[in-house]
């Protein structure tokens, strides 16, 4: 049986207002299969973030987009902003890079959890704080940091709420953009594995955006590499680290240093890599 | 023995509750001592808040520690008089971990790097602008570049300009903390290769703080790790690598994504 995709990318187009040259993201097509997590590679600038924020409309309003965006059968392109909120932060969440600043500092975390909850369902402040509990024990916050303000937890935990967020209306797709790159290497495995049970738990599809191929390797199952604002390769992650067709997969894995082996780290060198490209 | 670091310790008291009448100590640094010798690279690795940047604002006599002696080339340093401080700063430089914040907006490249040279009254102009030509091309930017204003560089450049602005009064150490941290893989590695090859060029020693540990294996030849303010590893990279002694070592080698 074939595999079933959640969500479906059809030549995607960025560009800023009036610069139709200008192309940010130029032509990506890409499929989500259900239940699977998939991973966009690339360095800043490559379009990594901008195609998953395009996905639910979050792009800056100086930036104008063409393309199909096909989640469910519904095309999310051709929504407007009320039907697209009842969308954003139930069907589809999002998870951010710097957990400093994505939350509000003059309410309480528990609070702005509780928000969206009642953002999409009709409850009750009880019912949904007794919900928003229930969600921080399940990321392995203790339920009592419910009247904690987001200065009194470390960058972590700050993360860990945010996951809560964004699980708690049981979302079909999370699309994470770099969560653990602002954190400590022991946080970020902890906060990985987290991600992965609870993708594993809910059987949620995931798309996550780093530039660390390490990650890649300890969660993707599917991953896409971006260079200028193009997928340059895409395929299982699995057969891609260990055999990269396109020079700049290649030029990209040389660069992270190993513990493994004493390889010599090789930057990018772009000349010659545009020079290998131009050849394909 | 050229830097030799004995026994430093550094308390902080937090206070906290009601008016702020609870008072409680917070041991950054808790008998920490460790040697290196010239020409080499010490990591010290640990998480936030294990005190890896207080040993670097002791180091650079940004901050005093409460007990404890570190020795530069026989020179004691925590016991330099006030108007000697100035000159012992010109034996030790600091890169920074974000290279965002840590030039000044209003300078062009060329005032910031000269700065350096200007505070230590070394050279003519004439030669300090020969100087600063010699160092941004050492660093792999070009002497165009000078006239030009942080902003119009992306990290990575910003980087490089910070590393020239540490390297040109020639110090004997530098002390470089989390200077890759805020950068993308790719940069990470241009800088990683660069701080390599002046290292072997100048026979400069580093003092690397850093809690990725896939860079300590590349750049660093020992390493000691910090827990909480305390010293629970000590030893070369490899031997660290293949035979850690805690538990807590264990933890952050697992932690390394991938295995690539």
């Amino acid at each position: 049986m074939p595999t079933e995709n959640i969500l479906k990318v059809n030549h995607l187009m960025i560009n800023p207002i009036k610069q139709v040259e200008n192309k940010l993201v130029n032509d990506v097509s890409f499929l989500l299969p259900k239940a699977k997590i998939t991973c966009i590679v690339g360095e800043s600038g490559s379009g990594k973030s901008l195609t998953a924020l395009s996905i639910v409309k979050l792009l800056s309003s100086q930036l104008e987009f063409s393309g199909e965006i096909i989640f469910n059968r519904q095309k999310l392109h051709e929504l407007n902003d009320k039907q697209l909120r009842s969308i954003r932060g139930s069907e589809i969440a999002m998870i951010f890079q710097d957990p400093m600043t994505s939350l509000n500092p003059v309410f309480t975390v528990g609070y702005q959890v509780a928000e969206a909850v009642l953002a999409h369902h009709k409850l009750t402040k009880n019912e949904a704080r007794k919900i928003t509990e229930k969600a921080f024990t399940d990321v392995g916050i203790p339920a009592d940091r419910y009247d904690n303000y987001p200065d009194e937890l470390s960058g972590g935990q700050r993360q860990r709420v945010m996951i809560a967020m964004a699980m708690i209306n049981k979302p079909k797709l999370l699309i994470a953009d770099e969560p653990t790159t602002a954190l400590d290497v022991t946080v970020q495995k902890q906060v990985l594995d987290l991600i992965h049970n609870l993708q594993k738990k809910h059987q949620m599809t995931v798309l996550f955006i780093t530039h660390d191929f390490g990650v890649v390797e300890d969660i993707a199952d599917q991953v896409l590499v971006m260079y200028k604002g193009k997928i340059v390769e895409q395929g299982r992650a699995k057969s891609i680290i260990k055999n990269p067709k396109h020079p700049y997969t290649k030029a990209l894995l040389k660069c992270i240093p190993s513990i493994h082996s004493k390889k010599i780290l090789q930057p990018i060198d772009y000349l010659k890599l545009e020079r290998e490209m131009a050849k394909l | 023995m050229y830097l030799s670091v004995k026994n430093l310790s550094k308390t902080y008291s937090k206070r906290s509750g009601f008016l702020n009448t609870k008072t409680s100590t917070i041991h950054a640094l808790n008998n920490v001592s460790f040697d290196l010798d010239k020409g080499k690279c010490l990591a010290i690795v640990g998480e936030s808040g294990s005190g890896k940047s207080t040993l670097a604002k002791i180091m650079m006599k940004l901050l005093d520690p409460d007990s404890g002696s570190i020795h530069l080339s026989k020179q004691d340093v925590l016991n330099i008089p006030k108007q000697k401080i100035k000159a012992y700063r010109k034996k030790i430089q600091m890169i920074f971990q974000d290279p965002f914040s840590s030039l000044n907006p209003k300078f062009t490249i060329g005032q910031i790097i000269a700065e350096p040279l200007e505070i230590h009254k070394m050279g003519t102009p004439t030669q300090i602008k020969a100087n600063v030509a010699k160092f941004i091309k050492l660093v792999g930017l070009s002497d165009k570049d000078l006239s030009r204003y942080p902003h119009q560089f992306s990290g990575g450049q910003r980087q490089r300009i910070c590393i020239a602005r540490a390297l040109i009064i020639e110090p004997d150490i530098i002390v470089c903390d989390e200077p890759v941290s805020a950068l993308d893989v790719s940069i990470q590695a241009q800088i990683l290769e660069l701080l390599k090859a002046l290292q072997k060029k100048l026979n400069l020693t580093y003092l690397f703080i850093t809690h990725d540990l896939r860079v300590v294996k590349y750049i660093a030849n020992e390493m000691i790790v910090l827990q909480n303010g305390k010293l629970v590893e000590q030893g070369a990279v490899n031997q660290v690598f293949k035979n850690p002694k805690t538990k807590y070592t264990q933890t952050l080698i697992n932690s390394i994504p991938g295995s690539i």
